[in-house]
């Protein structure tokens, strides 16, 4: 049967390059003064700690269907992307990451202050996020390598591609993020904003 | 059983080998996926003998019991609950084959990682999981095993618990070994170093890592660690790095190519060598053949001190510059930190770490000693809260032995105690705890209410602590000693006598502390005889310094006096620090020759700290308002604009723009003949209801307003009822919608439905992460991607709608 493990603090390096990527930053084209870099980063290193990133795994049998797959706990999970995951893995691994509601506090008032301090938070925190599930993969990955068995290196969100955001709800209850203090609205939106799920496979 | 004693004359003549994978060898040999290795091993017995056997014949000095997954928290995944039975079992299975053996053979019992992370890194507590490991430990012993192999570990305090619940039942040789990424850090970020030392003060008899990769990689992480080790290396590696063929993982380096590495460990200085997933039992032939041809290293490390947070280490050598201890984390004097520590609010303490770091700390004094708290309690939070965060390592300041104990267990490294004084009492309840924690401590050469006045009688103190602390095996370098830095308003001699029991303490071996502040109690103007202070210390071999590093001339003084004393080779950090601080080497926008310039500059950089002046000096010059909005602050932001779609500005500077842009605005606004805003057109916001995302549509209002529209912001998660509601009451020209999910982006044709039925005749522009050009058009609405595009789209709304 599922077992859902929780991490109560995950620690990474901060991103630094996605961040600014993910802000629209090229190398190749984008100008900067080297005291506005400086600053960039110093703003990151602010926000990063306002940041407590956690997270939650939980590693479920499934059986592939017409439209998708069956997880062990019951729960079906349809689209192409699942589809695609049945054909190279035996397990599903379901697994959020949360920046928390502190970052979440500090963006809404600094957006009111100062926007383009607000949007560097904005994207410290969801690299951050995005970082803490490339690190459960990767925990996960550690684990599984001396019985052969390795975690397929792409993943997927509910809400993205044909995935619907539907399944956010079944797979919120899998890995009771409640107890991350992890909330989900009648839409099926993660609350705090910088917290996500994704599911991948395990070859 | 073995201790390091027994094994240390094999260790100075042989490298020994260690066995290899285990895993992969059972299902060669019929494992099922899915199953519970251990509980599958149990009951084919004949596969561990033949697995044992296989790296026994290939050579091996030490196999490891298979019971990698046997403790409490992984077999309970699978239902089962008797791990000390399933421990003992297994071991008994692999003690007749070590003992069966042609030639000496050692058994470890091996213990893996608990698949669950231990306070302060996750909800296990930490007594908890040593009271479980325990059960694991007391089943391999039962079983007869020789020594112990704590390995795969990606958590420190994991590692840690494991071997504090070892030597809590015996004292046999440990291995530990953890995993180190590419980036030569465990998964939690701790360093091969730090985890070194972290362990070895612990009691850990060798020290080194498994899997992480192949053989090429484990040997920097050998090459790194020997400089450091006082402890035997080990190293098993993979064979080379994993692949997947055909849905399944491979890993590349077959057991010739495995065994070429062995001289160039034994050359690395590595004790134990064996291997780790996919390696086979000819890899540890091949390896086994080489590695004959090669003797240990011996290679004593220069001296040192090492203190370590959970991620890093901090290494002191002689010629090392000065450490300051932040002090700021103490209530002492605080009102604001006592009333939220009162209120078990830790926000103060989190900002002091990090300020205090940013200005120069190499470690972190933490005190928690007020009255109206649970000292024990608040300590223990807050090294739960900072430990985990901090690269710096944590001194922990209490004269509660109880808290100080506790602090010690809890603390996922090695820590700096501060402190230990010359009562019975004291040295017999702290000096054995100390040492098991591994801990370092400062000495305070004080008994009870007698605070010697003389550097003589302080030595006594000092040498007869010491002589004590011997007895749990305590070295001089374990030591910090506190030079008693008392007030020079009371006592004239009060600094000399201080500074010749840093000299004495410094020359015989001992690092040094000072509580620096003490000096100057009293007087006026303290900064300037701390500073002093602190520079004719340094002289006199001071090592570490309990300061406020927030004290820009303390921290001067120090770099200055780190220069002077030859601790800071080639002045490169006294350079450095200076280059840092002269505002004529900062790199800066270039200088504006007139207020016009300074404007269009000071928009174009988005720098908005004199953009108001600069409008000001514009207006003061005599140029008309709406020639400066026109005529140079409306191109700078075109500018930006164009800047950003041929994207060499990326979002944060095209935002510092727009609000510098709207600073100078507001000066400008109440100066202008006509209505200063809103002239281009009206436009309704509103994120659609279900979505909560607001931030790029505020972005893209930010750039609405500062082109002259004026926007009306519903806010996020409004609902089509509300938009048409306002829709009515504003007759805007345009409905600016914005979604992030394609689960709330269908609420855009609804609301755009709602408002055709109603009869508003408003243009729709739509926008959001996951809304596309194809689809606004589709639905007969206009599209912009981002701010910039959002400003042209409108502009062209509002020409079309003329």
């Amino acid at each position: 049967m599922a077992v859902s493990t929780n991490f109560v603090e995950i620690n990474i390096d901060i991103p630094y390059n996605r961040i600014l990527s993910r802000l629209g930053y090229r190398k190749s084209s984008s100008s900067m003064l080297s005291c506005q870099l400086q600053n960039f980063q110093t703003i990151m290193e602010e926000a990063a700690a306002f940041i407590h990133l956690r997270g939650a795994y939980s590693i479920c049998s499934f059986t592939p269907t017409e439209t998708g797959i069956l997880l062990e706990t019951g729960d079906r999970i349809d689209g192409k992307l699942p589809m695609l995951m049945a054909r190279e893995s035996e397990k599903a691994l379901i697994m959020a990451a949360t920046s928390g509601r502190k970052i979440m506090e500090e963006i809404s008032s600094l957006q009111k202050t100062d926007m383009s301090k607000a949007v560097i938070y904005d994207a410290t925190a969801s690299e951050i996020t995005d970082s803490g599930l490339d690190w459960i993969m990767h925990y996960v990955s550690t684990m599984m390598k001396r019985m052969g068995g390795q975690v397929s290196r792409k993943r997927f969100s509910p809400g993205y591609g044909d995935l619907e955001l539907k399944n956010q709800k079944s797979l919120y209850r899998i890995l009771e993020l409640d107890k991350l203090g992890i909330d989900i609205t009648a839409s099926c939106i993660l609350v705090p904003e910088k917290s996500v799920i994704a599911i991948t496979g395990i070859i | 059983m073995k201790t390091a004693t027994q094994l240390a004359d094999i260790l100075k003549k042989k490298i020994l080998i260690l066995d290899g994978a285990t895993g992969t060898e059972l299902q060669k040999r019929g494992m099922p996926a899915g199953t519970c290795p251990e509980l599958w091993t149990a009951e084919h017995p004949e596969v561990q003998e033949a697995i044992h056997n296989a790296y026994i014949n290939a050579g091996a000095d030490v196999i490891y019991t298979p019971t990698f997954g046997g403790n409490t928290f992984k077999l309970q995944e699978y239902g089962y609950e008797d791990v000390e039975a399933l421990n003992r079992k297994l071991a008994s299975v692999a003690r007749k084959c070590a003992d069966s053996a042609d030639h000496p053979v050692l058994l470890a019992g091996n213990i893996g990682p608990c698949g669950k992370f231990i306070q302060p890194f996750g909800e296990l507590d930490l007594d908890e999981a040593v009271r479980q490991f325990k059960r694991q430990i007391q089943g391999l012993l039962d079983g007869g095993v020789d020594m112990f192999a704590v390995e795969t570990q990606i958590d420190i305090q994991e590692a840690r618990a494991q071997v504090i619940a070892i030597r809590e039942l015996c004292p046999a040789f440990i291995i530990a070994t953890m995993t180190f990424e590419p980036n030569g850090r465990t998964l939690n970020g701790t360093t091969p170093e730090a985890a070194l030392i972290t362990l070895q003060s612990l009691g850990t008899d060798a020290f080194g890592s498994n899997c992480s990769a192949g053989p090429k990689e484990m040997l920097e992480i050998i090459r790194r660690l020997k400089p450091l080790a006082e402890i035997p290396l080990v190293a098993k590696p993979n064979a080379g790095l994993p692949f997947i063929e055909d849905g399944k993982t491979k890993f590349p380096m077959g057991s010739q190519e495995f065994g070429t590495y062995a001289q160039k460990f034994a050359q690395a200085g590595v004790n134990f060598m064996g291997g780790c997933c996919g390696t086979s039992p000819d890899h540890i032939k091949q390896l086994a053949v080489q590695m004959a041809e090669c003797s240990p290293i011996s290679a004593v490390p220069k001296d040192h001190l090492a203190l370590t947070s959970s991620r890093e280490v901090l290494i002191t050598y002689s010629d090392s510059p000065l450490h300051i201890i932040g002090e700021r984390i103490n209530p002492t004097g605080k009102k604001k930190l006592q009333a939220e520590l009162r209120d078990s609010n830790f926000t103060t303490v989190q900002n002091m770490a990090r300020e205090q770091r940013n200005a120069g700390a190499e470690l972190l004094d933490v005190n928690a000693g007020m009255p109206g708290i649970d000292e024990k309690k608040t300590l223990l939070t807050i090294i739960s809260l900072l430990a985990p965060q901090s690269n710096l390592p944590l001194v922990i300041d209490t004269t509660n032995p109880e808290a100080a104990i506790s602090a010690l267990r809890l603390y996922p490294g090695r820590a700096l105690l501060n402190s230990i004084s010359g009562e019975e009492t004291r040295l017999k309840t702290l000096l054995p705890e100390a040492a098991k924690y591994g801990a370092m401590f400062i000495l305070l050469p004080i008994r009870g209410n007698h605070i010697p006045a003389t550097a003589e009688e302080r030595i006594t103190i000092v040498e007869d602590i010491y002589r004590q602390a011997q007895k749990f095996g305590f070295r001089k370098k374990d030591i910090l000693v506190d030079g008693l830095a008392m007030t020079v308003s009371a006592d004239p001699e009060a600094a000399a006598e201080a500074l010749k029991t840093i000299k004495w303490a410094s020359s015989n071996g001992f690092g040094t502390v000072l509580g620096l502040s003490n000096i100057s109690f009293g007087l006026p103007e303290r900064k300037w005889i701390n500073s002093a202070f602190l520079a004719m210390a340094s002289q006199n071999g001071l090592s570490h310094v309990i300061a406020n590093p927030m004290e820009e001339v303390l921290m001067r003084t120090k770099y200055a006096s780190d220069l002077l004393n030859g601790k800071d080779k080639d002045g490169t950090k006294y350079i450095a620090i200076s280059a840092n601080s002269a505002p004529s080497q900062q790199i800066t926008p270039q200088k504006a020759e007139s207020p016009e310039e300074a404007l269009s500059q000071g928009i174009i950089n988005g720098i908005r700290d004199d953009i108001q002046l600069a409008v000001r000096q514009t207006l003061e010059k005599g140029l008309k308002p709406s020639d400066i909005l026109t005529g140079i602050m409306i191109p700078a932001i075109i500018k930006v604009g164009d800047l950003y779609e041929k994207k060499e500005y990326f979002l944060p500077q095209l935002i510092a723009s727009a609000e510098t842009m709207k600073s100078a605005f507001s000066i400008l606004a109440p100066k202008l003949e006509t209505a200063a805003s809103g002239n281009k057109g009206k436009i309704l916001f509103a994120t659609v209801e279900g979505d909560i995302h607001d931030i790029g549509k505020n972005i893209v209002i930010l750039m609405l307003k500062n082109y002259d529209f004026s926007v009306i912001d519903l806010g996020k998660d409004v609902s089509a009822e509300k938009i048409i509601e306002a829709a009515k009451k504003e007759d805007p020209d345009i409905i600016a919608l914005s979604a992030l999910m394609t689960t709330t982006m269908i609420r855009m044709p609804e609301v755009m439905k709602k408002a055709a039925d109603a009869g508003i005749r408003a243009t729709f522009m739509l926008g959001g992460a996951v809304v596309t050009k194809e689809w606004a058009e589709s639905l007969g609405a206009y599209y912009s991607a981002n701010g910039v595009e959002a400003v042209r789209i409108a502009e062209k709304i509002m020409e079309r709608t003329k």
